[in-house]
């Protein structure tokens, strides 16, 4: 039974090479989860681990200077204030001091109680930390509590107590009706000591405020810093350890890769290479693997291409070497040289035209087919090749019909090839003893060559493989005959002449070629 | 008719005729199969006169390997000498279960020296393939 050689099963295909247990598990472990995957979650981990850390850093400066501006309005303003009051109260002690020896000015002296008055009011109503109600108050009594400091607000309260007693007394005086005595005077000069005293008290808790203030300030400084910090190492952990995961899920299997295309390119041996995933390294895996299945499949298949044209180039060198020489045995023997002789010739005739078939299909491949048209009969060319097969391929028996034949314009030698190439194949494939149909049928300004005979085993679709170039016939336990190169050339020459190559069914097990050329 | 005959089992018309010309000069019959199964029927009929089979590994209605094992349940002392144009002729020849093979094309030399050990008379000849195993 004839079986053409076009079934390219990938042997060796499927079975898998023995690995090492920890490249198994390397499989198993990183085939779960995409390559692109652990990628896009090591950048996810990179932006989310920079986006907390801008937003720790937005808060933490935000409230940073917060407190600056905190500290600016409610603690500093205060002492800008507190310093003018005290200059104030130094120059009432002055005054008074000097009322002595010169007539006071009282209205001035009254100015510069009624400007520490200004202050202290100012005071008690913006900044004084346990009479005020304002928000800036609430938030530094809290300061206070958590810096364990609260005992300064007490402090404050009562400096601010001694400023309003002292100054009390001293506006009190300074009311007294002219000409007062002395004693008046040397009383504002003590009261306003005392008021400067308290105006220093009442600076050394303003400065003790700017302490603490200070000190939170510093504490939420550290506190942000702190937090960036964390949120930065656990952002560098979480990325080395997806970055790992990355590289362990990419390098050993590359490294695999690289070791079965080197392999590959040294031996010329394929094993599959085991991605059972379907991340994007198991994709190229794949995608090596078949791309190996087909250069191993062509190199089987040029090997079993070369060994059947090796095959057939020595079956006819086998008669005409054998005949040559028993002519040369027998000199006297007319007989048995003209015999020879003809054996000879044929087979000569029947290698020339496997030696041009496999030359004209490597031209074709080159696209070097060379193409000298000229007006042809193709009925003629016809009778010659069919007689020229069945002369080489016993018990083939071909009618042929080239009643309705005509001249073509074409190459003579490619379209000789060509008929030869149908002849020799249809002759391969067809069944043993059954006839092979030629005739000649022209239609519609075209000439078509219809080649019918029977086929059961082979039908159209499976004849359509021998148009791949150096597609091979071979037959087991066939009828002996085997075409080397396919009906490629076939094909080619036809395209070359404007025309077509068909393999179809005809009718039951009956095959039909069709070689359709422009008239 | 001889007592001795060589069987040429090869569906190449050229190659029966090429072997019945070279053993024509002897005293010895050239009986021509173009199938396995003719060789078969032919090599039932005659399997005390055949001496030596030249068998082709190509043939058709059968696989190589049967043919070959239907030959050698037939005859014991006959040499069978697979002849084939494959690359590699002693895998094949291993292949069908021979240990003897001609590898295409020959010399006519070497037919003849198997055609006249064919003809010997029986104490002779090559006993068995295995005393001339390998390339005839």
């Amino acid at each position: 039974m004839l079986r053409p050689q076009f079934d390219h099963r990938l042997e060796g295909h499927g079975w898998l090479r023995s690995r090492r247990g920890e490249d198994r598990s390397d499989v198993r472990r990183h085939r779960a989860v995409s390559v692109g995957r652990r990628l896009a979650a090591l950048v996810g981990v990179q932006v989310a681990t920079a986006a907390v850390l801008l937003g720790v850093a937005f808060a933490g400066y935000g409230r940073l200077a917060s407190d600056l501006a905190f500290m600016q309005r409610y603690v500093l303003a205060r002492i800008e204030g507190i310093s003018d009051a005290m200059e104030a109260a130094a120059q009432l002690r002055h005054a008074a001091e000097a009322a002595t020896k010169t007539p006071p000015d009282i209205p001035l002296m009254k100015r510069w109680a009624h400007d520490v008055r200004a202050y202290l009011d100012r005071y008690r109503n913006e900044w004084a930390v346990t009479e005020n109600r304002s928000e800036d108050a609430l938030r530094f009594r809290a300061v206070l509590e958590r810096s364990n400091r609260g005992g300064l607000a007490a402090e404050e309260t009562a400096a601010m107590n001694d400023v309003g007693s002292s100054l009390q007394r001293i506006e009190t005086k300074l009311l007294a009706p002219p000409g007062s005595d002395g004693q008046i005077f040397a009383s504002i000069e003590d009261d306003a000591r005392d008021l400067r005293t308290a105006l220093r008290r009442l600076l050394r808790v303003q400065v003790a405020f700017v302490e603490v203030v200070n000190a939170a300030i510093d504490r939420r400084s550290a506190e942000t810093h702190w937090w960036m910090s964390v949120v930065g190492l656990v952002g560098l952990l979480g990325s080395l350890a997806l970055g790992l995961q990355v590289h362990r899920a990419i390098a050993p299997r590359i490294r695999r890769l690289v070791h079965e295309v080197q392999r590959f390119k040294e031996l010329g041996v394929h094993q599959r290479v085991l991605e059972e995933g379907r991340d994007e390294i198991a994709i190229l895996a794949n995608a090596l693997d078949a791309g190996f299945a087909a250069i191993a499949a062509r190199d089987r298949e040029r090997e079993r291409f070369l060994a059947l044209v090796a095959h057939e180039l020595k079956t006819p060198m086998t008669s005409i070497l054998g005949f040559t020489e028993l002519a040369l045995a027998r000199p006297d023997n007319g007989q048995v040289r003209a015999h020879a002789l003809d054996v000879v010739r044929s087979h000569a005739s029947r290698l020339g035209r496997l030696i041009d078939d496999l030359l004209l299909a490597a031209s074709t491949r080159s696209g070097a087919l060379p193409f000298r048209p000229q007006s042809v009969d193709v009925a003629c060319v016809t009778q010659k090749v069919a007689a020229e097969v069945a002369v080489t391929m016993p018990g083939r028996n071909f009618d042929i019909d080239t009643t309705r034949g005509g001249c073509l314009l074409a190459d003579e030698h490619l379209l000789t090839q060509a008929v030869w190439t149908l002849l020799t194949y249809a002759a391969a494939i067809a069944e043993v003893g059954h006839r092979i149909l030629v005739r000649l049928a022209p239609a519609d300004a075209r000439l078509r060559l219809e080649v019918v005979f029977d086929a059961p085993s082979v039908p159209a679709e499976e004849m359509e493989r021998a148009f791949a170039p150096f597609a091979s016939v071979q037959y087991e336990g066939g009828s002996g005959v085997r075409n080397a190169v396919g009906l490629f050339l076939c094909r080619e020459i036809a395209r070359l002449h404007g025309g077509s190559l068909l393999a179809m069914n005809a009718t039951g097990v009956q095959r039909m070629l069709v070689l359709d050329l422009p008239a | 008719m001889s007592d001795d005959a060589i069987l040429v089992i090869d569906d190449d018309a050229d190659l029966r005729d090429l072997v019945r010309l070279v053993a024509e000069p002897t005293n010895i019959d050239v009986m021509e199969a173009a199938t396995c199964a003719e060789g078969i029927s032919k090599l039932r009929a005659n399997r005390a006169r055949v001496r030596l089979v030249l068998l082709d590994y190509f043939l058709p209605g059968i696989e190589p390997a049967c043919c070959a094992r239907e030959l050698c349940s037939l005859v014991s002392s006959t040499v069978i000498v697979l002849c084939t144009a494959a690359v590699d002729p002693a895998a094949r020849a291993a292949e069908v279960g021979l240990s003897r093979w001609l590898a295409k094309p020959f010399d006519v030399d070497v037919l003849e020296t198997l055609v006249r050990e064919a003809a010997r008379p029986q104490h002779q000849a090559p006993s068995t393939a295995s005393a001339n195993a390998g390339r005839v």
